[in-house]
């Protein structure tokens, strides 16, 4: 067997290509536009949106999992800041600040998504919004 | 007609495997040294699944990752035990699938790097049903990293190749094998 090959350029330029054109089709590595709030998800639902617009750093943890600790920076983005996980992937992937950005904590499934302000009208968050209201109404009657 | 046929063979072959095994361990152990953004692993512990893949058999590959998943979800859990199992079982599956279609007419550059790629492929899969949302925003960073990583532990393989060749432990019994039959 030989070491490599001419052919293996062709095929690993494909999958690099390939690479590229998710990244600009998924969004996230370009500028940051418009006003953002973030999105905390455990076990797949919407438990907490912070906007992204503070003037003051702060941290805060969710009730779901408070091993799991984020940060709101003053330039306008979000990260892991504290997780129990091994292998620390979420803390590692740093600061959010692109619509379409995830960072993910698989072992403590929670992940924070960054969405813009202005795609309020799209159907997904029209549902998320109605499962949100849902959630509060629910809070209110613990109240 | 496989090689390690008497039992003298197969005791060292077991003992081959374990010595293996311990490597892999050993080297994911070192691993953890390196600094990496983005918790991207180079996967040094695939040379190994390599090695086996290209002088053992096939199976002795897929045990080194079942062995490795295990040791995994022993030490960090279940989540990241059935991560490295799904991305160890893919990458062995996509590289012996390389290799026998290819009749070994293939590099060991592409069939590091496809393996690279291919575990990196199955972990993104295997979070994003865990999560229960495509982690899109991960996947070309997985991608790079599976092509830069493949190359790297290619390199590396190449590099050892001529000390396993002293050892006698490189000799490749599948090629042999093929020549045997094909007489």
């Amino acid at each position: 067997m030989k070491f490599a090959r001419k052919s293996d350029i062709i095929i690993i330029l494909a999958i690099v290509l390939v690479g590229i054109a998710i990244m600009l089709g998924v969004g996230g590595f370009g500028q940051a536009d418009g006003s953002l709030k973030a999105e905390i998800y455990y076990d797949s639902e919407l438990v907490k949106t912070v906007e992204l617009n503070t003037t003051e750093e702060y941290s805060f943890t969710i009730p779901q999992v408070p091993e799991v600790e984020f940060t709101v920076y003053s330039d306008g983005s979000i990260a892991f800041t504290h997780s129990d996980c091994p292998d620390q992937v979420c803390v590692n992937t740093g600061k959010l600040n692109k619509p379409g950005q995830i960072a993910a904590c698989v072992p403590n499934r929670v992940y924070v998504k960054i969405v813009s302000n202005d795609s309020e009208s799209d159907m997904p968050d029209i549902i998320i919004s109605a499962k949100k209201t849902w959630r509060d109404a629910e809070r209110l009657e613990n109240i | 007609m496989t090689a390690f046929q008497t039992r003298k063979e197969k005791i060292r072959k077991t003992a081959l495997l374990g010595m293996i095994f311990a490597l892999a361990i050993a080297l994911s152990f070192l691993e953890s040294f390196i600094p990496s953004p983005n918790g991207i692993k180079l996967g040094l512990s695939n040379i190994v699944v390599m090695y086996a893949l290209f002088f053992l058999e096939n199976r002795d590959a897929a045990v080194l990752a079942v062995l490795k998943g295990l040791f995994v979800f022993l030490l960090k859990g279940a989540v990241a035990g059935a991560l490295s199992l799904s991305g160890g079982l893919l990458s062995v599956t996509v590289m012996a699938i390389l290799i026998t279609v290819t009749r070994s007419n293939i590099s060991y550059l592409l069939v590091s790097v496809a393996g690279a790629v291919a575990h990196n492929l199955a972990q993104f899969t295997a979070a994003s049903i865990i999560l229960r949302t495509p982690l899109w925003y991960y996947l070309p960073l997985l991608l790079f990293a599976g092509v830069g990583a493949g190359i790297v532990t290619s390199i590396l393989l190449r590099l050892t190749l001529p000390v396993l060749g002293k050892l006698g432990l490189s000799q490749n019994t599948k090629d042999s094998c093929e020549r045997t039959e094909s007489k």
